[in-house]
């Protein structure tokens, strides 16, 4: 059994065109439409207010120091070698010699990165040079 | 009882992953080397990039054509070895260009020469297997570091331009792990070799043509992104003005030859299995790259962004090279992208060699038209130099960018596609428009009084590397039959 439609050799280009000509420009008339005219424009505090996955939103008091963004990227970088770690101890017999040299070789690597970050100051706390 | 993995050394054929060791390697050098002493000149990182670049070129010449290595999962072809050599030219003729005269924010960070490293690393990954989890893992790596990289050149336009580039190519990399999921999903495989054999069984199943049209599409789509064809090229100009001038340069050669030995690999696989349609789509994204980059070229008033244009349509002569699907055709887009290296990144290296700190001339361009007015009388030799590279841009005879797209429409023409290559000749026609209004403005225009000279940049490193651009564009009559004739015979011997 054929498909007649889908072997035709013009069909890629058909939907293409059919794309990029109707779905595209319907799409942001169709946008465009519902935000003008469906809309509720009335302007009440909770609409207004973002969403904060249900608590309500307060106002920060201070600022959140960059550095916590530093330690949470260092701490999920090492956190994943860990992960990678673990099936490697356990199936340390089975992957011999050439596990071990990959492993060695990862840790450097991590290593050199971790140094990287030490040295750069991203353990201190406003300190970063 | 379960035996203990023995894998031998020969097997892994390590010495195909020794350039990417290289590159890698030498980034890591060059982190060490600023943890152990911070206060070293930025010229000890260049050179030292240099030398590494070198090294991995040694590297790459040593490969042997046709080799698999490291579980298969690396394969050494000609096309792969010719590609390297490509992006490891580029980035030599790149990186000297860091030696302004003036002082720029990026440069004074050896991570910058680091992560250049890290990311011709992945791009030679992505380059060098038919894998699709290591080409995604390779163009992932490059990307990330080049984004780090404009956004390295501290301005607002520059950051502007670097979260606009990774949203589009964060997009494009989701679809291409979309399409390879449904590659994977069809045959079982993500080796190109076993999915290419798997589904030349299959291809009189109905069902398997709609989900091979879904992963095509949405392969398509993520190449588009990336090549920066017509309809999804809008990210490229923006990105090519925030960012500082070589860069934009080298954005617009070597991420794209990466790109387009992937699609080599990928969409070559599918016209060799017949469907045809996926040849007639790559035609029309060709044609449209060309024609629509080419028309808004036209009303560019910058420098900057009319080139960025004319790099675009620039891919879509390529991407049509691709469509063909031959040896010839093959060796076309290789050749057109070893010639517009040289001119491309001189005419970028014009640019830079004439940045301002502040905009002079313009509230909203770095680069307009007016800056480069009476150029003939402020400094004659740029004037010339910038011509020959807007000229061999614009194809005219003598040039080097002329070879090449004399050799796609001859690649067009002997593969029946007498239209093609009617469409290619009329571009180049609209083409040579905004390239010669550039040399109009600066032969025929008087200066703009009130602003001293654009003089600003310019050292004997960047002299130089303008030179050697010049000379490659000027001296491709010497050279162009040996660079043919190499490049086919590597394309021939991996058998695309």
């Amino acid at each position: 059994m054929t498909h007649v439609i889908t072997e035709h050799p013009y069909f890629g280009v058909f939907v293409l065109f059919a794309l990029t000509a109707v779905a595209f420009p319907a799409t942001l008339a169709a946008a465009r439409f519902i935000s003008r005219k469906l809309a509720k424009l009335d302007t009440e505090k909770l609409k207004l207010t973002i969403y904060e996955c249900g608590p309500e939103v307060t106002k920060q008091p201070n600022t959140i120091s960059a550095q916590f963004y530093l330690i949470a990227l260092l701490f999920i970088l090492f956190d994943v070698e860990i992960i990678f770690m673990f099936p490697w101890a356990i199936d340390f017999k089975l992957l011999g010699w050439f596990g071990f040299t990959e492993m060695i070789l990862f840790i450097l690597l991590l290593a050199i990165g971790f140094v990287y970050a030490w040295k750069k100051g991203a353990l201190e706390w406003h300190s970063i040079k | 009882m379960l035996q203990p993995i023995n894998v031998s050394l020969e097997s892994l054929n390590l010495i195909t992953l020794a350039p990417m060791l290289v590159a890698i390697a030498g980034g890591l050098i060059i982190l060490v080397l600023d943890l152990i002493n911070s206060k070293l000149h930025k010229t000890l990182y260049v050179m030292l990039t240099l030398l590494i670049l070198f090294i991995d070129f040694g590297a790459v010449l040593g490969l042997n054509v046709n080799e698999r290595g490291f579980f298969d999962v690396m394969l050494i072809d000609g096309v792969s070895i010719i590609s390297q050599l490509m992006i490891i030219v580029a980035s030599m003729l790149f990186i000297p260009l860091s030696l302004t005269s003036k002082r720029f924010h990026e440069y004074s960070y050896p991570e910058f020469f680091a992560l250049f490293l890290f990311m011709i690393a992945g791009f030679q990954f992505m380059v060098t297997s038919d894998n699709l989890i290591l080409i995604f893992v390779g163009l992932e790596t490059a990307s990330l570091a080049l984004y780090t990289l404009i956004a390295l050149h501290n301005r607002s336009n520059s950051f502007e331009a670097a979260v606009k580039y990774f949203t589009m190519g964060a997009l494009s990399a989701g679809f291409y792990a979309m399409g390879s999921a449904v590659i994977y999903g069809l045959t079982g495989s993500i080796e190109l070799y076993k999915v290419a054999a798997v589904l030349s069984l299959r291809m009189d199943e109905a069902s398997i043509m709609i989900a091979i049209f879904g992963a095509s599409v949405l392969l398509l789509t993520a190449f588009a992104f990336k090549l920066s064809l017509f309809p999804f090229h809008t990210w490229a100009p923006d990105v090519y003005e925030g960012a500082s001038a070589p860069l934009a340069g080298y954005m617009s050669v070597v991420p794209k030859v990466a790109a387009f030995v992937v699609s080599i690999r990928i969409f070559g696989m599918y016209i060799d299995l017949g469907i045809e349609w996926v040849r007639i789509i790559i035609l029309v994204l060709a044609v449209g790259t060309m024609t629509l980059a080419n028309i808004m070229a036209l009303v560019q008033e910058d420098v900057k962004r009319m080139l960025a244009y004319s790099s675009i349509s620039h891919a879509g002569f390529i991407m049509a090279a691709l469509a063909l699907d031959t040896t010839e055709g093959t060796t076309a887009i290789f050749l057109y992208y070893a010639l517009f290296m040289f001119t491309n990144l001189g005419a970028f290296a014009m640019l830079w060699i004439s940045r301002h700190k502040v905009r002079r001339f313009s509230d909203r361009y770095d680069n307009p038209y007016e800056k480069f007015a009476g150029l003939i009388n402020i400094m004659p030799m740029g004037a010339v130099i910038m011509a020959l590279f807007m000229l061999s841009l614009a194809g005219v005879p003598p040039f080097s960018v002329f070879w090449g797209k004399i050799y796609v429409m001859q690649a067009a023409v002997n593969s029946g596609y007498v239209w093609l290559a009617i469409v290619m000749g009329l571009n180049s026609a609209i083409a040579a428009y905004y390239y010669l209004k550039l040399i109009v403005f600066m032969f025929l225009k008087e200066p703009v009084k009130s602003v001293d000279t654009v003089y600003y940049n310019l050292s004997k490193p960047l002299m130089a590397v303008i030179g050697l651009a010049t000379v490659a564009t000027i001296g491709a009559i010497f050279y162009i039959q040996p660079l043919i004739s190499y490049i086919y015979y590597m394309i021939s011997a991996s058998g695309y």
